[in-house]
């Protein structure tokens, strides 16, 4: 009886010997997955983040777009509408766009260099909605 | 993508100078809108990748 008490005694000391050392083994794996899962939150709630500051961006550059094709409707219905701006303050402007370009030819709108030699001005679409882009 | 720049046509008429106004200041607001959302972006990047180092450090 004394001797069956033992070996059951031996035989729960072994078994939870087992139990602690394979947990010990095992806590360096549940760290890592714990790890990976937090990083794999973190970027899910990154992918949400950017969707909702590109959908911001959206609304704006849809809404400055707007502002802009209401007034090329209102400007193209006005008393004066079609009346030819004088030929120096055509002048001042146009050389005013130019030199932009000069400075930035990369910009969306600007001719490239032959174009702009030939003083082609109209390349760009009079468009307020295409105009709106950022490029 | 570069940001646009409206030109005035070779004729403009007083219209094409209203709404060439109208249109830069529409460019300028998206063009802003677009580098914000960039310079953004690559903060939020950095700020994750820093969080990820700092979350597999033991």
């Amino acid at each position: 009886m004394a001797g069956g008490g033992l070996l059951l005694a031996a035989a729960l000391g072994l078994y939870w010997k087992g139990r602690i050392e394979g947990a010990a083994g095992e806590r360096p794996k549940v760290d890592a997955a714990m790890a990976q899962a937090a990083i794999a939150g973190l970027e899910a709630q990154g992918e949400r983040e950017s969707a909702q500051r590109s959908e911001v961006v959206l609304r704006l550059r849809e809404a400055a777009a707007e502002t802009a094709i209401r007034l090329n409707r209102d400007a193209m219905t006005s008393e004066d509408a079609h009346a030819p701006l004088p030929a120096d303050r055509t002048l001042r402007l146009h050389a005013h766009d130019d030199e932009l370009c000069r400075l930035a030819p990369e910009l969306a709108g600007c001719a490239p260099a032959s174009d702009a030699a030939r003083g082609d001005h109209a390349l760009r679409p009079a468009s307020s909605a295409e105009g709106a882009e950022p490029g | 993508m570069p940001c646009a720049l409206h030109r005035l046509p070779k004729a403009p008429s007083q219209a094409d100078l209203e709404i060439g106004y109208a249109t830069r200041g529409a460019q300028i607001v998206a063009c802003d809108a677009a580098r914000r959302l960039a310079v953004e972006t690559h903060e939020a990047e950095h700020a994750l990748e820093a969080e990820a180092v700092r979350r597999k450090r033991p």
